[in-house]
Parts: C-alpha cells; structure tokens; sequence
C-alpha cells in the first residue's frame, strides 16, 4: 500500500513537471474573459526595486568622486556645501531606533520613498543636461549621470506598481514638488558647477536612504522577522 | 489511480501537439522574444502559412492599461515587434496578441504573456584571450588564463545584471570531448597544468534571474607546445642521477686508495723487520710448537728448553779431578763435612746434566740464557767480602744438615748473569778459607732467589757455630756441635 501511494505521489510530481515543461511560459487568462491580469509576484517587485536602489546608490557614490577629481582639473579647490541648504527636503526623516522602526507602518515606508525618489528626478536630469555642456567633462561622469536619471525613473515606476500591490491604492501619483525644484539657469559657470555638485553630493545620501527603506520594506513583507535597519 | 494519471498525461501531450500544429497554419504565432539588457526587447511572430499581403498589427498590454499598439515593426526584421527602453519596463507584465488582416477578416494569434527581466538572453561575452602563464621546468603542461569581457556595452552595472558564465573546451585531437567549467562568476578562469595539445575555448553567459544561455561566443584556439619532460624523461633522469652519484662514491673511494699509493711511491715505508718465510701473523697467533717447527729449519736455532727446579739437582762428572782436602780433626765424623777449597786447575767445562722438563736429559755445555737454568758460576778466591769473578776454579760446597753436595765449577763461557760467588769470610785454624756462598742472581725467578738466600742463611750460621767452638775449644777445630 505504502509502495503504491509513493508511485503514485512520484507520478503526480512528474505530470506536473511535464506539464510545467510544456506548457507556456506564463498561462495569463485571456483579458476578455477574465479581468485578471497577469501580474508580477511581490518577491521579485520588491527585489529589482532593492537592486535599483543599491545600483543608484553605488552609481551616485561613484558620480561623486568623479565630479571631486573634475573639480581638481578644474582648479577648484575649496567648493564648500554647507550642510541643510540644497539637500533633501527635511519631511523625511528615516527612523532611527528600534521603536521608531516598529512603529513606522508599510505605508508610510513606500511614501516615503515615493517622495524621494520624485524629489530628486528633476534636479537629476537638469544634471545630465548641464553636464553635457561642460567642456571638459569626464565621459564617465555623463555615462553615469544619464544612468542615475535613467533608473530613478524607473524605480519611481517600480514604486508605484508596489503602492497598487500592497496597499492596494490604484492610481496614486503624487505629483512631483515641480513647483518648487530650481530651474534656474545661471549664467555664472562656477554657480552652475556649484549646484550640479550640490545635487550630486544631496543625492548620495538620499540615495542611500531610498536604499535602506527599500531593504526594510523587503524585509517585511517577504522575510517577516526581526526587521532592522542594522 | 495510476491509470488515471497516465491517461492525463496523454491527453496532455496530444492537446499540445495538436495546438502546434494549428499555430504553424491557420493563426500567427508569436514563437520568441528575447531581451539583450532588460533595456529593450523584440519580439517575433510566425506568419499565416501561404498567404501573402497581409498585414499584420501587435497590440500589447501592461497590466491593467490600455492596449497599445506595437512602437517598431521594423527595426526588428520582419514580423516583429521591437520595444525601446521608453517602452520597456520590468515592473508589469506585458500580455500581446498578433492579429493577421486577411481577405476573409482578422485572424488573432494567442495571446502571448512575457516578463522582460525572465526573456533576457545577453549577447554572447566577446574578445575571449588568453595569456600564458608560470613556465616552469620540469612540469608537462603550461598555466594559461583564458578572460572575456562582459557582453553589456551599455554601461548597465553588474549589480543590476549579474551574470553566470560557462566556459567549455577541448583538445582538437579529440574534437567530441568537450569539458565545461559551469557557474563561473568573474569573466576570467586559470587552466593549471594544461597537458601539450591545441585547445578550443568559448564561453556564454546568462543572467542569475532567468536560464536562458547566450550564444557561444567565438572560440579561441590555444596551443600548448610541449618542451615538456615526458614521463620517460623524467624516469630516465632520476636512474642517471643515481647511477653518477654512485659512481662518485666509487670514485671518491679508489682515490683514497690512489692517494695512498702515490704517498708510499714517493715516500716508501719503512720495512718492519721480517724474517724471510715466516709470516708475522704467525708470530702473534701462532703456538709456540708451530713457530718452533718453523724455526727448527732455521740454522743454528735450538728451541728453548723450559727448565724447573730440577736443575738444582746436579749430579757433576768425577772427571774434574777435584780432591778436597778434608780437615779431620780427632777423627770425629762430621755429618757436614765442609770440604776446604783448594785451588786447582780447571780442567775443563763441567758438564752438566739437567734434568728438564720432558724427562730428557741432555747434555749441553752451554746453558742457553733461559731464565730457569744456570750455569755453575764461578767463584772467587778472595779474601775481600766483594766477589769478583776471578778465575774459574771448581768448588765443592756442602751445605751442612742437606744430603747433597754441590761441585760447581765455572764454564769459562759463563754468561755473566749466572754468577755464582762465594766470599771468603774468614780463614780457618788450619789455614783454610770460610768462604761464603754469595750469590748474585739476575732474572732469577724469586723463589729461586729466595732459596738461595736461604741456604745462605742457613751456611752462614753453621760457619758461626763452628767458630764459636774452635774458639771455645781449640782442640777441637772443626768439630761442629
């Protein structure tokens, strides 16, 4: 009996290996019919946002060395960015102990990042364009500066497949602070250097926050353990 | 239960074959789509067989939006659909359909589901080298370092596209034996000791996320060339290593012996003394019966004779006419008769026979320096206690209280060790000499000695006692009490 149940379990394994082999890479139920789409499990959402977020963050920190060394060939020395002025607005902070962190809800995780990521758009892709005016800018940097605002537009997509998948919020799209970003266009080179360095040196540390709510917000939703920022 | 499954499985199995078969006719079928980067994507799709001018439109949706339109029919080839990155995303599913505009109305293909980061098939890795490594004696094979570049030419990071990377080789002259190195993750790989041969190498590559491999890459050919030890030469120097140290062993050892030959050339050895025909192993070991076997043949040579106490039983030829005179007095019968010396003429070597030790007595005039014989030993005349050996006069001495009577007459060729001495000590009454036996030994043995010096004593005293009585009596001279 036991032997009988075993091959038959082992039979069943195999039908559906087969099947799974044969069948098409992915059975979507027709749209007409059904209204269900086919959508992207959660597990693998939540882990190309967290590789977006790490590849954005290390690009940035690499951005940043290649503009110091830019400045050194330009002769600028001292370019001083006093702490507070042009970095991110102060609406987010990222928890720092553990009871802050127990309280702070998935919600409020993925705005967060939300608000960041649309923060920092704009003032990534005036960047890109400023940099291409520079004369003797390095090629590295324009490569890198193009890919930071390149994948920033893509995880603020990500994010929001996540807003609709886990807190089931459909068509929340918060309009990006345009209003206030600075468009301004100097005429002054050393104030244009000046402010592309600002909002690369802003960026970094942004960057790595988006990074660490990201990591958190994986941690929750798919490890579901002891979550901490440490 | 199991029957059961079975007829599934073939009902399975027959409803896929027949939906293949449809596709390839009646309908369009997409058949791939394939993204390089997760940047852009193409997709293509089987046309309706046989039929001509017909127009073929893609819709696409993602997710839950609004069906599009496909943004590139041409950049792909023909029938296809080409996405560029403001038209990819890797957040949504993309749901598509072909539909054919035929004479008779749309025919729509099935729809066909895909997600961009699961259909990436990367370009192939691309200028594949190789550098050769470590040549070293001794060894048979080489160390090469075969290295690729990473196939995305836009700068997309690795962290976003981790990619796994197969090598596979073989040596030509076995061109169906391919060996794959799997699961490599940095795009270079060392070969360690890579035997002689030629050898083809390629690689391919795919992202961590999904299993569908690139290409091979162009190979590369290799050639290892072999200045290698074979096996044989390596056996064939260890033996001719050995054989030459052996032989220096060898060597090292006949020049001492050389050495040792020039040396006595040229500064000859001083000859130990040897008797011709005797061997001197003989000497050291041999016993004393064969050595006296050898030297008997030797002229002139007489075995030693090993003499014991029984020399000092005497017994002389009368032919040496020694007549004592015996002072008598009263004619009292003397139990010791000290017989005066008188001097006479020597008549000749005594003969002496000695008893020896094998019962023989020989005859020999001559006592060969051995340490158990003596010669009779002269003796002197003198009046002064010191002896000197003066001229040989025969001598009869009787020691009183012993039972025998020594005549000893000195051979003229008395070896000068066996003196015999007697002091004169005082002169009798009658005129006659007290002499005294004096005896002068050398390499006597001490028992001997001592005997002698005994018997000495002894006559010492009874000369005293005798003079005692003459001068107490002088009638009776030479009565001993």
């Amino acid at each position: 009996m036991k032997k009988t149940t075993v091959l038959q379990v082992c039979m069943v394994f195999v039908v559906c290996s087969l099947q799974a082999v044969i069948g098409s890479p992915v059975d979507c139920p027709d749209q007409d019919t059904a209204g269900v789409s086919c959508i992207i499990s959660l597990e693998k959402l939540l882990e190309r946002a967290v590789q977006h977020a790490e590849l954005i963050h290390h690009i940035a920190e690499e951005s940043k060395l290649l503009f110091d060394e830019m400045l050194i060939s330009f002769g600028v020395v001292n370019l001083h960015i006093s702490e507070g002025t042009m970095c991110s607005p102060k609406t987010v902070s990222v928890p720092m102990s553990k009871t802050e962190i127990q309280q702070i809800s998935d919600k409020w995780l993925l705005h967060s990042v939300l608000i960041l990521v649309q923060f920092w758009i704009n003032p990534l892709v005036d960047v890109q364009a400023s940099l291409m005016n520079y004369q003797n800018a390095p090629s590295a940097l324009v490569d890198r500066s193009k890919l930071m605002s390149t994948k920033i537009t893509s995880l603020e997509q990500g994010i929001l497949v996540l807003i609709r998948q886990i807190l089931g919020e459909g068509g929340l799209v918060l309009e990006g602070p345009e209003d206030t970003s600075d468009h301004f266009v100097s005429s002054d080179t050393f104030e244009t250097v000046r402010r592309d360095y600002s909002v690369i040196y802003c960026f970094r540390k942004d960057a790595h926050k988006i990074q660490t709510l990201l990591k958190l917000l994986k941690c929750r939703q798919i490890d579901k353990e002891n979550c901490s920022l440490f | 239960m199991l029957c059961f499954l079975l007829l599934t499985l073939h009902w399975m199995t027959v409803t896929e074959a027949l939906q293949s078969s449809k596709e390839d006719g009646k309908r369009p079928y997409i058949y791939r789509c394939r993204s390089p980067n997760m940047e852009i994507f193409t997709c293509w799709w089987h046309p309706i067989a046989n039929q001509d001018n017909i127009t073929y439109t893609l819709l696409y949706t993602m997710g839950e939006r609004a069906p599009q339109e496909c943004p590139d029919y041409v950049s792909g080839g023909i029938n296809s659909c080409f996405f560029d990155a403001k038209h990819t995303q890797i957040w949504e599913m993309y749901c598509m359909n072909v539909t054919a505009h035929t004479h008779t109305g749309p025919i729509t293909s099935r729809k066909h589901c895909l997600d961009v980061v699961e259909i990436v098939e990367t370009d192939p890795p691309f200028n594949l080298t190789y550098i050769m490594l470590n040549e070293s004696i001794g060894e048979e094979g080489r160390n090469v370092l075969v290295s690729w570049l990473h196939p995305i030419e836009s700068l997309v990071h690795e962290q976003l596209m981790m990619l796994v990377y197969e090598l596979r080789y073989r040596n030509l002259a076995q061109p169906d034996n391919w060996r794959v190195m799997e699961r490599l993750r940095e795009p270079h790989v060392e070969f360690l000791d890579l035997p002689v041969g030629r050898y083809e190498f390629s690689v391919r590559c795919r992202t961590t996320s999904n299993k569908h491999w690139s290409v091979w890459s162009e190979s590369i050919i290799v050639t290892i060339n072999g200045r290698a030890l074979s096996d044989q030469m390596l056996a064939l120097i260890l033996v001719t290593s050995i054989a030459i140290m052996i032989f220096l062993f060898i060597s090292l050892g006949n020049i001492r012996r050389g050495m040792c030959r020039i040396k006595s050339f040229f500064l000859p050895a001083i000859p130990k003394p040897r008797i011709p025909g005797l061997e001197p192993a003989l000497l050291k070991k041999g016993k004393i019966d064969e050595i006296d076997q050898h030297f008997s043949s030797f002229h002139g040579y007489r075995s030693p004779q090993y003499c014991t106490e029984t020399c000092s039983h005497v017994s002389v030829d009368t032919r040496p006419a020694v007549t004592p005179s015996i002072i008598q007095s009263d004619g009292i019968q003397e139990d010791v008769l000290i017989r005066t010396i008188t001097p006479s003429v020597l008549i000749g070597p005594i003969k002496q026979y000695v008893t020896c030790p094998d019962g023989q007595q020989s005859v020999q005039t001559n006592c060969t320096p051995a340490p158990y014989c003596h010669s009779p030993a002269p003796y002197s005349e003198e009046d002064t206690p010191p002896p000197y050996p003066g001229p040989a006069h025969p001598e009869l001495t009787s020691v009183p209280g012993m039972n025998y009577s020594m005549i000893l007459s000195p051979a003229p060729t008395t070896p000068p060790t066996q003196d015999f001495y007697t002091c004169v000590n005082g002169v009798m009454p009658s005129g006659a000499l007290h002499l005294v036996p004096y005896l002068l030994f050398n390499q006597r043995p001490d028992d001997e000695a001592e005997k002698k010096s005994q018997l000495a004593t002894l006559l010492e005293m009874q000369k005293e006692v005798l003079l005692s009585t003459i001068e107490s009596n002088p009638s009776e001279a030479g009565m001993p009490s």
